[in-house]
């Protein structure tokens, strides 16, 4: 704590914003530090949400830790299934089926979708423009509605399963999901056209929060803010995973790296998202949707339990559930590229059914690194737009 | 020495070794069914096979032994399409039941398929339908789901040399199960449910109880006998659940009391509150208010010059006995205490052998006074072990052996009470003196014990002395021994007497547990302080014990249950079981192990030690600043290494009492045997009641019937029981039950374990 006196000798008094404040988005804190109503620093404080998650994950099996991980960006669960799940398969040296690495692509950039449609409404919301949320909205129930069919519900879908998927997509769903796909361009273009041009939106947004190549290379920003900032960096093309090779797609990139780009790459990645899921609905192939059916993830219920009962799948099914599988020895690291930027789980398996170690390498933690750097110099008022512009999670920030 | 390469890892292995012996070493993982190390491999199952370079077929692995430059594969697809089809073969006929199966968790069949199998069985048939057998309240039978690996009939007739549990039929139909039987309880049925890999044989205690990954196991020791096998308490919320014998220490094997007798400690009927006496009732009262209440009354009785005197289990840690034992000697000043409530005996003395495995190794056994299977059964398979392969021979002089007589190249089958005798005769014998005047009256021939004598001279014998042994007795064997060149090995009753020995919980003036009584009888005891022992069922004299105890002026039980003694008491403190509470014992090699608490003390349940260190406490007198008990285990371990002199009279039991028409020996059932057996309710179902049990021949010259009711008769007191006939009794002897807390058997008896009684039918 400071004295009376060094503030009065400094001029600058400390303001706490949060933890309980709307648009922080979620239990963020941070400690102001302001001469009159520009910000000298901006500390934020983390934790509030902290749930163990890596600890955790220690003495569940491999199967039981996905849950958890869907409660980290509660937004963009998909993605995060996603990634553990191509990690476990690293260490255990499985290659998922075609059809499988193809449906998970299409969900984790509906994924994104939704989260870029959540960060647009809500960013938009903090700077004033409260009707986007209202659009934004109407489009992310649909997202919502096609996650909720694929996997039987809206949030924390953990659809996602290692070895592969689940359960195959659902009758009804790829034409829903192209009924979707069709309108989507319009609009994006009816959000556009209430915020691109929009002059508020520009002088509330363009100059503001700037942050150099240089600077989100060294701070460890990634996805939207590290491209924000001009630099082409994206790992579904740097490492292409899950066949992300065999698609076309842009990397969208700013130029000033202030909110306002940060706003169009976002704009550009849903496009992109679009492409990508068009052309994997066009070449999804058909055939199984699991590797190592019944070693990884319980066999058909069918075979379990139904007219087709078998003991064999019987004690498959019983032994994951009680037992789980034994990766070998060993460690990897598997990043991908999530909504909000790189996401990576580094395992430390010991033979035994349950992770030895698992660390997880946040993107919005990461981001949020940035936070100090961008207010400085701002006014106050300025501080929602910049917290907007990072799209955290606060999930995905404390773990 | 062959040199083998084992999926790339080349090795160099002694001559014989089999493949899977070799691929264990280098730490290769082979499937197997029937293999088990301590049985002698069968080779039956097929689930070991693994491909050899240049061999036409594949090779099972557990019995095929390698030969130099062999290059063995057990990964290769040729294996891996092997193993899939056996294991669909296996499950061709197999239930659906691992979710209501006990064995699921632990199921070597379900490891297998998960590891090596398919998910998806291509052959499908009816599964067998064999009715679930419920063969008593030890073990369930499913042949169902049995995969006829044979070690429980492996088992049966290696280790126990048993008859009754075979394979029937063939092929596709054959089954495996007991012989004429609907109770299958055979002293060592555990082992058989403990090596079925799969859940055919499951425990009828633990049956739907819980789940394997859902209990704790702590590893601890056993509190049945002196043996002292390590056991693995299956703990969960606080109960004592199932009990495995994961080690395999200090045998492979265990007996039933180790593996079955644990469910006392979760019983309904368990007094876990201190209780005190106002008037007709016994009042639940707080810890302080009872031990307040125990040490003032002793305190009062000592101050108005009474004496006290302590009666203790021999089955408690030598932590307790050290810490009462100090209690007693220094804060109380009393000189009666003792252990030996059996009417047992310890004999000081470090036997030549000092392990099981060195038991195994001797070429001839003497064994006298104790049936080992019911006292110390995995001692009693040690010593079948070497009799069975023809390496050793066996001379027993033991009434009614149930167990070892089968493999006894002579037996010594004397009249209750005349093992002695016979003991003296061959002695005699040894020392070429004459004896047949020593066997007169024992029904034992002159022809037996010189064929024992002239055995025991060829081949230097290990010597077993047993529990029913009187002191004379003992000095008698030490005597034998001394002639033959060898120390016996002395056994006793309890799992720690030769602890509470070392430990000095005796008397130091050598008075018997028969003296302390009588004392009390005398009114010079005043107050008596008994633990985790109900007198009425295990001292061998009811009626001193009813006329000592109403004498007292105070008497104080520590125990688990509400038992006749406590019937009597002035105050009730709640034990713990074995399982609650750690500690040192000692084992029949006096060799010290340590138990291990697997739980926390129900309610308000204290080891003994705590309660002395509680009454020192408010007698004024505090004991020592001990937390837990293993603040007390370094004193003991300084206790343990310091050589222990008995007195010239360690007390003990005298002559024989024999009165009546036939001499009967009363002896445990084993499932009566060990400690607080009276509350382990499978035992009790299995042995609910006391009966006599006479030769046959000696039967039907009576005129009695296997099967009869009849009436027991000593010193005018009558007990109804029923009557067996058993080949292992002497003729013209019987053999009664003992052992029941609800059945007042021991007022037949008048310090010692035999008596003479009187039969007769019973009216109808
Ligand atoms: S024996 Fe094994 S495989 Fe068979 S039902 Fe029981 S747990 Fe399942
Ligand atoms: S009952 Fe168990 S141990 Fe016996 S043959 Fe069958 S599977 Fe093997
Ligand atoms: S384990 Fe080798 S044949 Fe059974």
């Amino acid at each position: 704590m400071k004295t009376v006196a060094e503030h009065t000798e400094r001029r600058t008094y400390t303001l706490n914003m949060g933890p309980q404040h709307p648009s922080t988005h979620g239990v963020l804190r941070v400690i102001l530090e302001l001469e009159g109503e520009t910000i000298v620093d901006a500390r934020p404080v983390v934790g509030y949400l902290h749930r163990g998650t890596e600890k955790l994950a220690e003495s569940k099996t491999y199967q039981q830790v996905s849950p958890l991980i869907d409660r980290l960006d509660y937004l963009a669960c998909p993605a995060y299934n996603f990634a553990y799940c191509l990690a476990v398969e690293k260490l255990l040296g499985v290659e998922v089926p075609p059809r499988a690495k193809y449906i998970r692509v299409i969900l984790a950039e509906l994924a994104r979708i939704a989260s870029h449609l959540i960060w647009l409404g809500s960013h938009a919301m903090d700077i004033g423009a409260v009707t986007v949320f209202l659009y934004t909205f109407r489009e992310r129930e649909i997202t919502y509605e096609l996650l909720e069919m694929a996997a039987g519900v809206r949030m924390h879908q953990s659809y996602f399963v290692v070895g592969g998927v689940r359960w195959d997509l659902p009758e009804g769903f790829i034409p829903k999901l192209r009924e979707f796909l069709d309108i989507l361009p319009s609009k994006i273009q009816e959000y556009e056209n209430l915020l691109t041009k929009n002059k508020i939106w520009r002088m509330r947004t363009e100059g503001l929060g700037v942050l150099s190549r240089e600077d989100a290379i060294a701070l460890g920003a990634t996805g939207p803010m590290l491209r924000g900032s001009g630099v082409e960096w994206d790992i579904r093309k740097a490492y292409p995973y899950s066949g992300y090779g065999e698609f076309e797609f842009d990397i969208p990139t700013g130029r000033n790296g202030d909110v306002y780009d940060r706003y169009l790459v976002r704009m550009e990645e849903m496009r992109q998202s679009r492409r990508i899921i068009l052309q994997a609905l066009e070449k999804l192939p058909d055939g199984p949707i699991h590797a190592m059916e019944g070693k990884l993830y319980f066999p058909d219920p069918d075979w379990v339990r139904g007219e087709h009962r078998d003991i064999a799948a019987l004690i498959h099914q019983f032994k994951l559930v009680v037992e789980g599988f034994h990766p070998p020895k060993g460690e990897v690291y598997q990043s991908i590229e999530a909504p909000k930027g790189e996401l990576g789980f580094y395992i430390v398996c010991d033979g035994s059914p349950k992770p030895y170690r698992l660390r997880i390498r946040l993107p919005s933690l990461m981001n949020l690194q940035t936070l100090p750097l961008l207010s400085r110099g701002h006014k106050v008022a300025d501080l929602v737009a910049i917290i907007g512009t990072l799209d955290i999670v606060l999930g995905d920030v404390d773990k | 020495m062959p040199k083998v390469v084992i999926d790339g890892i080349e090795i160099e292995v002694p001559p014989g070794t089999t493949i899977l012996n070799a691929a264990q070493r280098v730490g290769v993982e082979i499937p197997v069914f029937c293999y088990h190390p301590y049985l002698k491999p069968a080779g039956i199952c097929r689930m070991c096979l693994v491909e050899v370079e240049g061999m036409p077929r594949l090779l099972p692995a557990c019995i095929t032994e390698v030969q130099d430059g062999w290059e063995i594969y057990t990964n290769s697809d040729r294996v891996k399409d092997a193993r899939e089809w056996l294991l669909e073969f296996v499950l061709v006929n197999h239930p659906l039941e691992c979710p209501i199966c006990d064995e699921a968790g632990e199921c070597e069949l379900q490891n297998f398929v998960f590891k090596f199998g398919e998910p998806r069985k291509r052959l499908y048939d009816e599964p067998f339908k064999y009715p679930t057998r419920y063969l008593g309240p030890l073990i369930v039978h499913q042949m169902n789901r049995c995969v006829l690996c044979r070690r429980c009939v492996r088992f049966s007739d290696e280790a126990m040399g048993g008859t009754d549990w075979g394979v029937y039929e063939r092929g596709y139909r054959t089954i495996v199960g007991p012989y004429e039987r609907d109770v299958f309880a055979q002293k060592y049925t555990f082992n058989m449910e403990a090596l079925c890999p799969v859940g055919a044989i499951t425990s009828n205690i633990y049956r739907y109880k819980t789940r394997i990954w859902k209990l704790d196991f702590t590893n601890s020791v056993c509190a049945h006998c002196e043996v002292g096998c390590w056991l693995d308490l299956g703990e969960r919320d606080g109960q004592l659940l199932k009990v495995l014998h994961r080690r395999g220490y200090p045998s492979p094997w265990i007996c039933d009391k180790g593996g079955y007798g644990f469910e006392y400690v979760n019983h309904s009927e368990r007094i876990t509150v201190p209780l005190r006496r106002e008037g007709n009732r016994l009042r639940g009262v707080t810890t302080d208010e009872a031990l307040e209440f125990v040490a003032g009354r002793l305190k009062g009785l000592v101050e108005s010059g009474g004496k006290v005197a302590a009666l203790v289990s021999p089955h408690l840690t030598c932590e307790d006995y050290l810490l009462m034992g100090s209690f007693m000697k220094e804060v109380v000043g009393s000189d009666y205490l003792d252990y030996r409530l059996y009417g047992g005996n310890t004999y000081p003395e470090r036997p030549a052998v000092d392990s099981l495995e060195g038991v195994e190794k001797a070429e001839a056994y003497l064994v006298v006074g104790e049936d080992l299977s019911v006292h110390h059964p995995v001692l009693a398979l040690s010593v079948a072990k070497g009799c069975k392969e023809g390496r050793a021979s066996l001379y027993l002089i033991v009434t009614g052996d149930s167990f070892l007589f089968k493999f006894a190249a002579e037996h010594a089958n004397p009249l209750p009470g005349k093992e002695e005798k016979v003991l003296e005769a061959l002695a005699s014998v040894l020392g070429g003196k004459d004896y047949a005047s020593l066997l007169e009256g024992t029904e034992v021939s002159e022809d037996t014990l010189k064929a024992m004598a002239q055995g025991l001279q060829e081949k230097k014998p290990l010597i077993i002395g047993g529990s029913r042994l009187t002191p004379e007795g003992r000095v008698l064997l030490k005597g034998v021994g001394e002639r033959l060149g060898i120390t016996p090995l002395f056994l006793d009753w309890g799992s720690n007497s030769k602890g509470a020995f070392q430990m000095g919980f005796w008397s130091p003036g050598g008075e018997s547990v028969e003296d302390i009584l009588n004392k009390c009888v005398s009114g010079e005891i005043k107050g008596l302080f008994v633990s985790s022992m109900d007198l009425f069922r295990d001292y061998p004299n009811g009626t001193l014990v009813k006329e000592a105890l109403s004498n007292l002026d105070f008497l104080v039980v520590h125990d688990m249950f509400f038992t006749e003694t406590v019937a009597y008491s002035d105050c009730y403190l709640p034990a713990t079981s074995f399982a609650e509470d750690g500690g040192t014992v000692v084992n029949m090699f006096w060799e010290a192990k340590k138990r291990n608490r697997a739980f926390k003390p129900k309610d308000e349940s204290m080891p003994l030690w705590q309660v002395a260190l509680g009454l020192s406490r408010k007698w004024g007198r505090p004991l020592g600043d001990f937390g837990t008990v293993e603040d007390v285990t370094p004193l003991v371990r300084e206790r343990l290494s310091q050589v222990v002199e008995a007195p010239s009279t360690l007390g003990g039991v005298k002559a024989a009492h024999l009165k009546g028409d036939i001499p009967a020996l009363f002896e445990y059932p084993f499932y009566r045997a060990g400690m607080r057996t009276d509350f382990c309710n499978a035992f009790v179902q299995l042995v609910p009641e006391p009966y006599v049990t006479l030769n046959p021949e000696y039967g039907d010259e009576l005129g009695f019937k296997n099967g009869d009711i009849v009436i027991m008769e000593v010193d005018g007191n009558q007990f109804r029981m029923k009557l067996f006939f058993r080949d292992e009794v002497p003729r013209g002897g019987a053999i009664v039950s003992r052992g029941f807390s609800d059945f007042p058997i021991t007022r037949a008896l008048k310090g010692l374990w035999y008596r003479g009684i009187e039969l007769r039918a019973a009216k109808e």
